[in-house]
């Protein structure tokens, strides 16, 4: 089992949390941005020290919350830091962007990092389609084609045009080639089952978030059928889930942290409720979560993380942040994973 | 389908013979000549047909009658029967197992060709390799469009092209089969116009993108 410490890179300043999206620029404090970018460095470094295999980064616009709109830059930065740990970029949002130039990056990445780059590819949160407003009717179609395009402007060895439903390109001809061959780790998202059967098609991996477990176990099994009946078989390394982490020195402590908020993915941020529903449509991991997913002492968080296991699932990406939980006490919780629990699912 | 009556209705029908073989021809349309060789995929490429027809004199032989002829013995004889149609200069456009006639006449006639296009380009075999012993020789802006969901082995003949040809472009036509023509055919439609029209120079965007003034 490897694990991924997910750098989500939230403002460093409690003053001007806020849930309205998009946030008000005037609320965001210049000298908290910088202390934000350093203590998420330092943070992330730790990990690395800690154990994690992996440090991840994600794509989100327009709010405190995750301040990492272009996760590219955070991950060049990454590659100049981390020594040893990959650096998972999860992910792209590729409705927002040009995929060649998301190819081009991603290459860079990787020799920039002497190839430790992962990547999963997402369409966004639905208030991120609203960003730079693209078609939300639309947004999945796009980010199965973009999947598509970069696979492509990896591998074809001679330069190609493309014409797409969605994207059109006459000349594509990435440079630098990625480190990697034939291309860097690629994950799609796996919270849909139409998502499913294109990773299977693709032989690419499936990821998951902030689902219970039965929907990842079906997935999962879904995901090894489709990729039977596509002629390979999908291991344990190719299914990534991420969710939301607190350990503490015991069981009793780690729930009196977390406390009796939950954490509603549906109503994370403050917008009209009509552009919600404009947006969304249905997103099996826009839901209510109690408690985060791996919850307690050490002891008991390994037992939940072979339970994980024995769902197939073999990288885990874990995120820190929970409403009431300190800086320090997600230091705290991270240091408790390195040393107590990384050590106890190896074998896993 | 109203389409499909601007090159079917006024389309006459004639043959041409090349080593004692009947290719037979269709012609319709107007325009600049155009030679399309297919393979009897009719239904597959009348889409493609019917839109050539609007801006083009179209002139679609079926090789499928070659028989057991090797594309390199065909297109060695083929210049006289297509003189006996009126063509001199003419662009060509190879569709599948039509793709080697049309690249062998860009090989064996290049003066004559003005643009070659090839679709799904078959895999190449053992008969093949004298017709592609000589594939560097194509002077022609060459277009080669495969589909990403072929499994045929198009791509690879493409990818060869592209390499060996110096005026060749490779398009990729997003999620469609070997019979990219009936998969997605205005996403065939529109660059084979465009190169028709333009040449090498249709790799340069003119459309404007500005959305209000």
């Amino acid at each position: 089992m490897k694990a991924s410490f997910f750098a989500s890179v939230p403002y460093a300043s409690e003053v001007a949390m806020t849930r309205d999206w998009p946030a008000p620029p005037v609320l965001c404090d210049r000298e908290a941005s910088v202390r934000t970018m350093n203590r998420a460095m330092e943070q992330t470094l730790l990990a690395e020290e800690l154990g994690f295999d992996w440090v991840s980064v994600s794509e989100h616009h327009y709010s405190p919350r995750i301040l990492t709109p272009s996760p590219m830059i955070f991950a060049a930065a990454l590659t100049q830091r981390l020594k040893r740990a990959r650096i998972a970029l999860l992910g792209p949002l590729l409705p927002l962007t040009n995929p060649i130039r998301v190819a081009e990056e991603l290459a860079m990445l990787d020799a920039m990092s002497e190839g430790r780059i992962i990547v999963l590819f997402l369409r966004g949160t639905p208030n991120e389609i609203l960003t730079y407003r693209n078609n939300p009717d639309e947004s999945r179609e796009i980010t199965q084609e973009g999947v598509e395009l970069i696979l492509r402007a990896w591998t074809e060895p001679q330069p190609f045009g493309w014409e797409g439903r969605y994207f059109n390109y006459r000349t594509v001809s990435v440079w630098p080639r990625t480190v990697q061959a034939p291309h860097p780790k690629v994950f799609t998202s796996g919270n849909s089952p139409d998502s499913v059967r294109f990773a299977a098609r693709h032989r690419i991996g499936l990821a998951m978030s902030f689902l219970p477990l039965s929907a990842i176990k079906q997935r999962v099994e879904s995901y090894r059928e489709a990729a039977a009946e596509e002629g390979w078989q999908p291991s344990e390394e190719d299914v990534l889930y991420r969710f939301f982490t607190h350990v503490a020195e015991n069981d009793a402590e780690a729930i009196k942290n977390v406390g009796q908020i939950k954490v509603d993915l549906r109503k994370i941020f403050n917008i009209n409720q009509g552009v919600v529903e404009a947006v969304s449509g249905y997103r099996p991991e826009m839901r209510e979560i109690e408690r985060p997913f791996l919850c307690g002492g050490p002891a008991t968080v390994v037992d939940q993380i072979g339970e994980l296991r024995e769902c197939g699932v073999g990288n885990m990406d874990m995120s820190f942040t929970w409403p009431g939980i300190s800086y320090q006490q997600q230091l705290h919780s991270m240091e408790l994973i390195g040393k107590n629990v990384l050590p106890q699912i190896r074998g896993l | 389908m109203g389409q499909a009556k601007q090159f079917d209705a006024p389309a006459s029908r004639a043959t041409i013979e090349v080593n004692g073989i009947r290719l037979q021809v269709r012609e319709g349309g107007t325009g600049r000549p155009l030679v399309v060789f297919s393979a009897g995929d009719e239904a597959q490429i009348a889409p493609l047909l019917n839109g050539l027809a609007e801006r083009n004199h179209l002139f679609a032989i079926d090789v499928a009658g070659a028989g057991a002829m090797t594309a390199h013995d065909l297109t060695r004889n083929l210049s006289h029967g297509l003189a006996r149609l009126g063509l001199e200069s003419f662009s060509v456009i190879g569709v599948s197992r039509g793709a080697p006639i049309a690249l062998g006449q860009a090989i064996f006639a290049p003066k004559q060709i003005d643009k070659l296009i090839l679709l799904s380009p078959p895999p190449r075999t053992a008969a093949d390799n004298d017709l592609y012993a000589g594939v560097a020789k194509v002077e022609a802006p060459t277009l080669v469009l495969v589909g990403t969901r072929d499994r045929s082995g198009s791509a690879d003949t493409a990818r060869l092209l592209r390499e060996k040809i110096g005026t060749c472009h490779l398009l990729l036509i997003y999620d469609a089969h070997e019979a990219i023509t009936a998969d997605r055919p205005e996403a065939c439609l529109s660059p084979i116009g465009e190169f028709l029209e333009r040449g090498a120079e249709f790799v340069v965007c003119h459309e404007s993108q500005m959305l209000r003034r």
